[in-house]
């Protein structure tokens, strides 16, 4: 029996919207437009017996604010404006309340769905402006198992919350996380999530924002680890005047496959939206870029920029990127552009003439190509540790 | 010293290079003009070991020593230089960082030991003086929207940290303002001693106003068609090519 027949068997007496989406579809497969590129293969026909580890007793965070072990929170402490709410306050906060009680409906968003009927989420209430950056881990200890974080979070009004997240695993795993995030008028948020999980882990992630007007969203991401490691981003703007930046990264070797989606709804007038990514794949590595900016008639004054590069290091590496504009306002700045290529021939002989060897100077123009994503990171302890993961990736050589 | 002796070289069956012999003695300055496409920067870019060239004849000896067969930064750590034509912008790689790497790997490959931070920063401290480059100017990446002017003057900033034995300058001054050539020649100037040798690609006598060349060359057609002293300069800046070399230029 496959993992997936065992995760049905078990949801089968679920009645809950989200369960039955999952059940109707399963995994997406590659003839679903958002999944197009990548193949959820190795998850659907993975045999493990379906572990939903049970809750993990209070654990120690280390560096972190917040853990997730297999699925489970453990808080250790919060910045000062930062409120972890019981599920029973969370059901009196209307938009916490909505998030609990919401219900997919897209065949794309089976994952998403399964996450939410599987999972106890981590309510997160932000009512002031939080200098101090919210540090959480998710973390898979228990080999071939699937797991479900979940996070809630809400964003008051003029508020502000910096979220750094950082996945990784002990053994063969699935982590399906859900994250869903309202922000209110004038409120910002900017959040970080690196993943970098085992070689063997798969890595889905869901996140769905809902932003207000005059809000400011700040999304930085990198792939490097996992089998498998897909990160979709999916934003409505509810409001005028929101400015959204995003920047990711995508790093694949060996047999991996690195994927941001990224949907932008604009629907309303004045939002300013900027996403850029950049891929890096060597060995047999694919990367895949989806982003797709769909803007309203009445989002006039839109200007959204998406731009995305990708440099492919051998020749059986491979990148998708897929860059979409849906535009129904006419008075609206929108851009894309999208391009793929090896190392640069004259940077190369620029730096070798100065005696840099052409295994360091290759390295160089890697690094540099990065940094341009990297630099982008306000939070410069952040920055830096992703800094110090990616220099590791670049480092070692592997096939897997 | 270096010794370039009956150089072919051909790009896409193309033959650029048509057998250029020129000697440069330790010391000495040397100028190279010609029209535009003759093979100046062809001839610059086969010493410093560009891909893409076929040598078909000749050889180029350094210190007695061919170097055809070497890779560009094999070349670089015996003290071969080239300032570039057309610098090249590098985004995301800090203009330190790159400074500091091409330093270190020639020091490694001499055997000697690699720089620390303080010794490193004194060195180059001291050639932004020299050149005028302000402080922040380092921190950017290398070349990315530095002025035709500023790129230059890297250039020259790069040849004064790395020190080499023999440089080549590709229309360095092309681009300078006139307070600019004379900060990147007294660059130049600076570096001129008994040991080291030049060779000085430009288009106008002005350069060599400030920069004094002991030997004038004219290279066209693939060849180097007439030499002389400093005077050459001038006669080429009166006459134009037709009438100093004739059907070659
Ligand atoms: N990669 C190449 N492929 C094809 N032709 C080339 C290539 N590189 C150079 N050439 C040709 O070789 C000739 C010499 O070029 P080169 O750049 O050496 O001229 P130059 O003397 O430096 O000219 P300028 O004064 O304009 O800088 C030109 O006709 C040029 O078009
Ligand atoms: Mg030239």
């Amino acid at each position: 029996m496959t993992l997936i027949d065992t995760l049905k068997s078990t949801l089968a007496d679920d009645t809950s919207a989200n369960a039955k989406l999952f059940l109707d579809n399963g995994i997406p497969t590659p003839k679903i437009e958002k999944w197009h590129y990548t193949n959820l293969n190795n998850i659907m026909r993975t045999t493990w017996p379906f572990q939903k580890a049970s809750h993990a007793s209070q654990q120690s965070c280390g560096e972190s604010d917040i853990r997730f072990f297999d699925g489970h929170a453990t808080v250790c402490s919060v910045p000062d404006g930062v409120t972890i709410l019981a599920e029973r306050e969370a059901s009196a906060h209307p938009i916490l309340q909505s998030m609990r009680t919401q219900e997919f409906s897209k065949r794309d968003e089976s994952l998403a769905a399964l996450s939410h009927s599987q999972s106890t989420p981590l309510f997160i209430l932000v009512d002031k402006k939080v200098e101090a950056t919210l540090v959480l881990e998710n973390f898979s200890m228990l080999k071939e198992s699937v797991n479900f974080p979940h996070l809630c979070i809400a964003v008051t009004e003029a508020a502000s919350l910096t979220l750094s997240s950082h996945s990784h695993s002990a053994g063969e795993a699935w982590s399906n996380i859900l994250t869903q995030i309202h922000i209110a008028n004038d409120a910002s948020l900017t959040l970080m999530n690196l993943q970098n999980e085992r070689k063997d882990t798969a890595h889905t992630s869901h996140t769905f924002i809902q932003a207000e007007e005059g809000s400011a969203l700040n999304i930085y991401g990198m792939n490097i680890g996992g089998s498998l490691g897909r990160q979709t981003i999916d934003i409505d703007l509810n409001g005028k005047n929101i400015q959204t930046n995003i920047a990711a990264a995508n790093l694949a070797d060996g047999k991996q496959t690195q994927d941001f989606t990224i949907h932008m709804n604009h629907n309303h007038p004045s939002c300013d939206t900027n996403v850029f990514s950049r891929n890096v794949c060597r060995g047999r590595g694919q990367s895949v870029f989806q982003g797709k900016f769909y803007v309203a008639q009445q989002a006039q004054q839109t200007d959204a920029e998406m731009s995305c590069k990708s440099l492919l290091l051998s020749d059986r590496a491979r990148a998708d990127s897929k860059p979409e504009l849906e535009i129904y306002a006419d008075d609206v700045k929108c851009g894309h552009g999208a391009t793929v290529g090896t190392l640069d021939s004259e940077s190369l002989f620029y730096l070798m003439a100065r005696g840099v060897p052409r295994k360091d100077a290759e390295n160089l123009l890697v690094e540099g190509f990065i940094e341009e994503m990297l630099t982008r990171i306000p939070d410069d302890a952040t920055a830096k540790i992703w800094r110090a993961h990616f220099a590791a990736w670049l480092a070692a050589t592997y096939e897997g | 010293m270096i010794e370039i002796k009956n150089l072919h070289a051909r790009v896409d069956d193309k033959e650029i290079l048509k057998g250029l012999s020129l000697t440069i003695p330790n010391g000495e300055v040397h100028a190279i003009m010609g029209p535009n496409g003759a093979g100046k920067s062809t001839l610059a870019n086969v010493i410093s070991g560009k891909d893409g060239y076929e040598i078909t004849e000749g050889d180029i000896l350094f210190h007695g020593q061919s170097v055809l067969e070497m890779e560009p930064e094999e070349r670089a750590h015996l003290g071969l230089f080239l300032a570039f034509q057309y610098p090249v912008e590098i985004p995301g790689v800090n203009s330190m960082t790159f400074l500091r790497t091409a330093l270190n790997a020639k020091r490694k490959a001499n055997g000697e030991a690699e720089l620390d931070g303080a010794e490193f920063l004194r060195i180059v401290k001291t050639a932004m003086k020299n050149l005028k480059i302000k402080d922040d100017f380092l921190k950017r990446s290398v070349n990315v929207g530095f002025s035709g002017g500023e790129k230059k003057r890297f250039e020259i900033l790069q040849m004064q940290v790395l020190s080499p034995t023999f440089a080549v300058l590709d229309e360095t001054d092309s681009g300078l303002d006139i307070d600019a050539l004379k900060v990147v020649a007294e660059g130049v100037n600076m570096l001129r001693d008994p040991s080291r040798s030049f060779l000085v690609i430009t288009h106008y006598q002005r350069l060599l106003d400030y920069i004094e060349p002991d030997v004038v060359h004219i290279l066209a057609d693939g060849k180097i068609q007439k030499t002389g002293d400093k005077n050459l300069a001038l006669e080429l800046e009166e006459k134009g090519y037709d009438a100093v070399i004739g059907d070659a230029a």
